[in-house]
């Protein structure tokens, strides 16, 4: 199997987990406002048992052992899934909620009844073209701009309280300047001081996020003469500092070399589970190689929204990439396109239909969730594939997050 | 639990869940921090890291730099004036001593019609010091402008304020700002008041009690004086987020101001010519009619409520100053505090 594949796979835990999922207000398309029939219900429930659960008596002693077990074993189960996830399993907890947001420049109208609920530690995408509302909506929860209309709110508070969120917000602006006159580390050291990190523990918070991005040897450089790129990561480092729980990123990789935008991405996918991350990209494959769940916004509405898996339709559809010297099977079924035995695969439990786009030579298969999941149909579609000698490229659930942006936003 | 518990817990963001499963969660996830509460930086503190910061940032930049050492090296120039200007009063008095010098001005007063008391007074400040004074109030809102027209709009130009906006208070921010402008003026004040000081020493004109006394209270007021300046330049800054713009308004906004006592002068003057008719007009010409209410916009005027030897005055004079920051102060924050930035 690729790597894409098994990349694939691992993100694609996701969509089984219908508690997770975030609640979405959207104009989309029919499929999707089911969808978020189906939250929203999930999300009622989860409340509703919360309420019942807190409005109980305390229960005794032997009670309440055997309903942690019961919850522990539960934790558990869903954790051999994806143990990164333990904190989001563990609290069910919103870490930041946008609820009717909307934000108005003059006449000009940014964000448009926007609503918002991310799950703690995710790392959470938000997607969309250029005055598509991303960073208005990025700005707005870091406190830089005050919101029209409707709340926000980070961990709880409102995103400009900054007494109650200090140290517990960590922001990446995307076209701050740092201080050209400050050292970095005295940047940091300063910045770390503001978060109320003692004076004695504030240089070593400043170096592990300085080592963290890779720049302790930029400790002595006054932030002028960094480059780009190195500004670009020290600024990272300072978001970084003092272990927020969540953390805002706006284009964290918008400018940087492929290496250094691979070794940020890694950065930020070490601290899944540990943080909750928002990210505002345009990079969209980044977005669909990091995020658990993402919203699409366009003219600053929501247009989608859902964990990664469900926007690009993971457990929908399987798309297998032919390779290019593929021959047809001599004596095998017939097939409408050389090389690919469309009968096979179409005959596959759950399959609805096919589709083989001879150029992109891009075999789509369409199926049934109810039915089968994505795994099955993968297992059945390359047997059929291999038995017909047909090479591969590639497999990918899904239809990848671009296609799926391009379908939902206007040009 | 009741549901405003629930709700409040909720707020304070701990999980529902509690005992042993968030323990575990927490113990699975070691950095994972489920805090009641988030730090509380103390307001005083976080001034105090803004302020100590400008000030740094002043004294290392290239604008700092070499506004320092023009104004040193126009200061060392006014300071040599001044002593020449003593020099000129003496000779005229015919006193060579510091004490006749003083006697001799002592007299010249009680024979303006002052009161004797105020006459010692007068008579006791040191010429050459308070003529230094009145260049370095002067020069105060000159440096202010230059050094803190950007002190905000900078940071809102290049948006680094939003590096500090998600950890201070807004309001410690731009207080921090003020104290820190206002800081490095006191500096600078301060050196010039010393430097000249040593200047007026060394050339005989003031003991080394007079250099302590009056320099201290010399620089007292000018940096009074600059606290006022220092809090328009703030608020003008913090209006604008070009930061050349802010430059532009700081000064027009200080020339208004100044505007304020010219207008007043001219007007007394003219006052005073139309009322003076034979044996009165010298008396006129030397105290002019009563200041305009308006003149008291002018801060570089409070110098002489300052230095007053009266309480009322001075606290007059205090109040003015303090009136200045807290208004101007005041209102940058309260319009800061819901800025977009």
């Amino acid at each position: 199997m690729s790597e894409e594949t098994q990349e694939q796979e691992k993100s694609d835990k996701l969509p089984k987990k219908e508690e997770e999922k975030v609640e979405t207000k959207s104009d989309a398309t029919n499929e999707k406002a089911e969808a978020s029939k189906t939250e929203a219900k999930d999300e009622k429930k989860a409340e509703a048992e919360d309420e019942k659960k807190a409005d109980k008596p305390e229960p005794k002693k032997a009670d309440a052992k055997v309903e942690e077990k019961k919850a522990d074993a539960k934790f558990e189960e869903k954790s051999d899934d994806a143990p990164a996830k333990k904190k989001t399993k563990k609290t069910h907890e919103s870490a930041v909620k946008i609820n009717k947001v909307t934000k108005r420049f003059g006449d000009k109208l940014a964000v448009d009844e926007l609503t918002l609920n991310i799950r703690a530690g995710w790392i959470y995408g938000l997607i969309g073209p250029n005055g598509a509302g991303k960073t208005t909506t990025f700005s707005m929860l870091a406190g830089y701009l005050q919101p029209t209309y409707g709340e926000v709110e980070i961990l709880g508070f409102a995103a400009d309280k900054v007494d109650e969120l200090r140290g517990r917000l960590g922001v990446l602006p995307q076209d701050a300047l740092l201080p050209p006159l400050d050292k970095v580390g005295e940047f940091l050291i300063h910045l770390a001081r503001l978060q109320d990190i003692p004076a004695t523990k504030a240089i070593g918070a400043a170096r592990d996020v300085l080592r963290d991005v890779g720049g302790l040897d930029w400790w002595d450089l006054r932030c002028s003469t960094l480059s780009h790129g190195m500004a670009k990561r020290v600024a990272l480092a300072q978001a970084l500092l003092g272990e927020p729980e969540v953390v805002l990123l706006d284009e964290p990789t918008a400018g940087l070399d492929p290496r250094v935008a691979y070794e940020v991405r890694q950065l930020v996918k070490s601290l899944k589970g540990k943080c909750t991350i928002i990210i505002s990209s345009h990079n969209l494959q980044e977005l669909e190689e990091v995020c658990d769940a993402a919203a699409i916004l366009d003219h600053g509405k929501l247009v989608a929204s859902g964990t990664i898996g469900e926007l690009t339709a993971a457990s929908e559809e399987v798309h297998v990439k032919i390779g290019r010297a593929a021959k047809p099977a001599a004596g095998g079924p017939m097939r409408t396109s050389p090389g690919v035995p469309m009968d096979s695969i179409r005959a596959i439990p759950g399959v609805t239909r096919i589709e083989y786009d001879e150029d992109t030579r891009d075999l789509g298969i369409f199926f049934d969730r109810k039915v089968t999941d994505a795994e099955g149909v993968i297992g059945h579609a390359l047997w059929a594939l291999l038995n017909a000698q047909v090479r591969i490229s590639s497999v990918t659930k899904g239809r990848g997050l671009e296609a799926r942006v391009m379908d939902l936003t206007d040009e | 639990m009741a549901p405003a518990r629930r709700q409040h817990r909720r707020r304070v963001g701990t999980p529902p869940h509690r005992g042993g499963l968030l323990a575990r969660a927490k113990a699975a996830i070691p950095s994972l921090r489920v805090q009641q509460g988030s730090a509380t930086l103390s307001p005083v503190a976080e001034i105090g890291l803004i302020a100590s910061r400008e000030l740094r940032k002043s004294i290392r930049s290239v604008k700092g730099i070499i506004l320092g050492i023009l104004t040193l090296l126009g200061s060392l120039l006014a300071a040599y004036v001044c002593i020449r200007i003593e020099g000129a009063f003496r000779d005229d008095l015919g006193a060579e001593t510091t004490d006749a010098f003083t006697a001799a001005q002592e007299k010249y007063y009680v024979g303006q019609g002052v009161d004797t008391q105020l006459a010692h007074y007068l008579a006791s400040i040191p010429v050459s010091m308070k003529a230094f004074l009145a260049v370095v109030i002067w020069l105060g809102p000159l440096l202010v402008a230059l050094l803190g027209f950007d002190s905000v709009s900078g940071d809102i130009q290049h948006r680094s304020v939003r590096f500090w906006t998600v950890r201070s208070r807004r309001w410690s921010y731009l207080l921090g700002k003020f104290f820190g402008l206002w800081g490095i003026v006191a500096i600078v004040t301060g050196t010039l008041t010393i430097l000249s000081g040593l200047l007026i020493m060394i050339s005989g004109y003031i003991s080394v009690g007079a250099f302590v006394g009056w320099g201290l209270r010399f620089w007292l007021v000018s940096t009074l004086i600059a606290g006022t300046w220092t809090a328009i330049a703030i608020f003008v800054s913090s209006r604008f987020k070009t930061p050349i713009l802010a430059l532009l308004v700081t000064f027009a906004a200080f020339f208004a101001i100044w505007l304020t006592r010219a207008v007043g002068i001219v007007s007394r003057v003219v006052e005073t010519a139309h009322n003076m008719t034979g044996d009165q007009a010298n008396e006129h010409a030397e105290r002019m009619v009563s200041i305009r209410w308006y003149e008291y916009l002018y801060p570089n005027g409070y110098d002489d409520l300052l230095l007053s030897p009266k309480p009322m005055q001075v606290a007059a004079g205090l109040g003015g100053c303090f009136a200045y920051m807290i208004v101007f102060v005041g209102l940058a924050t309260l319009l800061f505090a819901r800025k977009d930035v």
